[in-house]
């Protein structure tokens, strides 16, 4: 097979990355809803469509979305959203109790579209990579084939972010294209020397 | 023209809506998108804040940018979720009906790189083409789910109606199998009861025949002969024969006789021509389906008979009036629960009218129910146990009739069902 594979090196530098670009998304999202927001450690891995398929394990109990990107980087971001913890949310929001479903869509957009761009633009920054970010649009993966994926490989990068306060937990993952992986690593690389 | 001329004149003409704001609020510019929805110019404009722009929509306006200076990136509302941000209406004034016009809204930071941002941009797509199509597509998704549904509906209504079907056509050929067995029975029962009645009349002069013989020893005076003649009569029990040789016989007649009134009573039911035109008397069809139904109504209720006197005869088809008899009584029947009574009355209240009454002290009939007793299949009953088709063809033969047939009932207190009959002459043109 002919993917990019990714040292460890290259790995512990990107997590570095991530860390403070994920660390700079946390404090946005703080801002803007004035609650404490802690982060996991990010993860990243190298993944086939049939592990992708299993992030969508749990299904129905998640709220998912989606927001591609393009420029120097091309892929998607995913943000997953218990679907528990966005009520309580909302309610900490002071949304209407309990809130409409237009209400909660528009909350589960924003919420994903501040945190995806943060994260997102937080490392093309720190890459000096330049990057647009596409709308986020609400994502059923029940009505998806995920066995009809056209790619081999693609990068994951995931992190946890907890309102405690509002006991709301969201995953972020940034997902790079193939294509994207090797010009990622060049920028990596540069950075490292 | 040079580029810097150009682009403020694309971007005037450009089909959406552009809108700077500063982090106070206030417009910088905006296109002919909004100058011309809202009658104010570019140049009006600048300097005017969202607040009083937009009062409506000031808090969500204000929460968007905001959102876009502190984070450095877009921040974007749906018309999904938020159809009209923007009061305004859709571009079809004279060829569609003007809506209000759907929104897809972006709002971008401009800053010079590197650099913190000193305007939002608000961006305003009209979707409201799509949004129509869309909507009119889950429009259609949601009917043909109904329709779909309906069909379901329908489909389980079909093969109920089958199966009720079914059912009637077995109770159809119950009724050709009893008439079948009622004419079969009545042969040997009618020479059984001829037969007891001869032997009663042979039984009588043979038993004057043997007193006269006994007398006729006792006159002898051979006492020899009489004690032997005691002795056989004590031995052979003969005179408690004598006594019980007639109880049997008048018993057996009385049993032929209701057989036969049985089968005379489902004969005359289950009559095989039985849309025959005759006339015929009314109580009498009546009294022959209480015969009929006598084990269904014998515990439930006690029926009281008000028929007035010397009715005339209708002409009808006696057999199918029966059917509607049955079913009245077995309805009113069913509608008791423990214990009660049935009350009939015929009665002419007018001269060329019949009238018909079947009431009930049983559970009623509510007010919206009584709106469907009379369409086919409607039922209250248990599945399996009723088929909702008696009053259907109820009404169906007094229609037959040139006839009326109505319900009166009040719930927990009883029913009324009131028929009334035309009195016509047999036609004439007959055998033209
Ligand atoms: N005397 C009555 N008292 C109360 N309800 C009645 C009476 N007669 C009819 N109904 C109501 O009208 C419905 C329809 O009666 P119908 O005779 O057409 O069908 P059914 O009695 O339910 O079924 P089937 O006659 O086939 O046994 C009954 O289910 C019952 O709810
Ligand atoms: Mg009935």
């Amino acid at each position: 097979m002919s993917t990019v594979q990714i040292s460890d090196d290259q790995k512990d530098a990107l997590q570095e990355i991530l860390n403070i670009s994920m660390g700079q998304a946390a404090n946005s999202l703080a801002r803007l809803i004035s609650c404490k927001i802690t982060l996991s450690i990010p993860q990243i891995s190298q993944t086939t469509p049939h592990e992708f398929s299993q992030l969508f394990e749990q299904g129905e109990t998640m709220h998912y979305t989606r927001q591609s990107f393009l420029g120097d980087l091309k892929g998607e971001m995913l943000c997953l959203m218990d679907k528990s913890g966005c009520d309580a949310f909302a309610e900490a929001m002071d949304y209407s109790n309990p809130p409409s479903a237009t209400e909660l869509q528009e909350l589960i957009l924003d919420v994903s579209n501040v945190l995806a761009g943060a994260c997102l633009l937080g490392m093309s920054k720190q890459l000096t990579l330049r990057n647009t970010l596409n709308p986020p649009m609400l994502f059923d993966p029940t009505l998806t084939d995920f066995s009809n994926l056209k790619w081999q490989s693609a990068l994951l990068m995931e992190v946890d972010f907890v309102v405690e306060r509002a006991n709301f937990s969201s995953r972020v993952i940034i997902c790079l294209e193939e294509s994207s992986i090797s010009e990622l690593i060049d920028r990596i690389d540069k950075l490292l020397e | 023209m040079t580029l810097d001329e150009l682009f403020p004149y694309v971007i005037r003409q450009l089909p959406i809506g552009v809108c700077v704001v500063n982090p106070e609020y206030n417009v910088v510019t905006w296109n002919n998108f909004f100058a011309e929805r809202l009658n104010i110019t570019e140049q009006e404009v600048h300097g005017r804040t969202l607040a009083d722009l937009f009062p409506q929509q000031f808090a969500f306006l204000k929460r968007k940018i905001d959102s876009a200076f502190l984070l450095n990136h877009s921040s974007f509302s749906y018309w999904e979720q938020r159809p009209h941000v923007f009061q305004f209406q859709s571009s079809r004034p004279i060829t569609g009906e003007e809506t209000a016009m759907y929104q897809n809204i972006e709002l971008f930071p401009l800053s010079a790189p590197e650099a913190a941002p000193e305007f939002v941009c608000i961006i305003v797509h009209d979707v409201t083409v799509q949004a129509s199509y869309y909507q009119e597509l889950r429009r259609m998704a949601g009917q043909l789910e109904q329709e779909r549904d309906a069909q379901k509906e329908l489909l389980r209504k079909l093969k109920e109606t089958q199966s009720q079907l079914l059912q009637s056509e077995k109770m159809a050929s119950i009724g050709q199998l009893a008439a079948g067995v009622a004419h079969e029975i009545n042969n040997p029962i009618g020479y059984i009861n001829s037969n007891i009645q001869s032997l009663k009349d042979y039984m009588q002069t043979y038993t004057q025949y043997n007193q006269s013989l006994m007398q006729l020893i006792d006159s002898t005076g051979l006492d020899k002969l009489i004690a032997q003649k005691d002795l056989l009569a004590e031995e052979k029990q003969i005179n408690y024969l004598n006594e019980d040789i007639w109880d049997l016989i008048n018993e057996s007649l009385e049993g032929a006789e209701r057989v036969i009134a049985i089968v005379r009573s489902l004969k005359d039911f289950s009559h095989v021509d039985s849309s025959e035109w005759c006339y015929a008397d009314i109580t009498q069809g009546i009294e022959n389906t209480l015969k009929i139904l006598q084990h269904e109504i014998k515990y439930k209720a006690i029926v009281h008979r008000d028929y007035q006197p010397e009715l005339p005869l209708l002409y009808c088809q006696p057999m199918q009036l029966n059917q509607v008899f049955m079913n009245l009584l077995v309805n009113a029947a069913q509608a008791i629960e423990d214990k009660g009574d049935i009350y009939i009355s015929v009665q002419t209240p007018e001269s060329g009218v019949l009238e018909i009454k079947v009431r009930d002290t049983g559970c009623g009939i509510s007010n919206e129910i009584q709106q469907k007793i009379f369409e086919p299949f409607f039922t209250t009953k248990p599945v399996g146990s009723g088929t909702g088709l008696g009053l259907s063809l109820s009404y169906g033969i007094i229609k037959q009739h040139k006839g009326d047939i109505q319900v009166s009932s009040q719930p927990e207190q009883g029913t009324e069902f009131c028929i009334r009959l035309p009195i016509v002459d047999e036609p004439t043109d007959k055998g033209m």
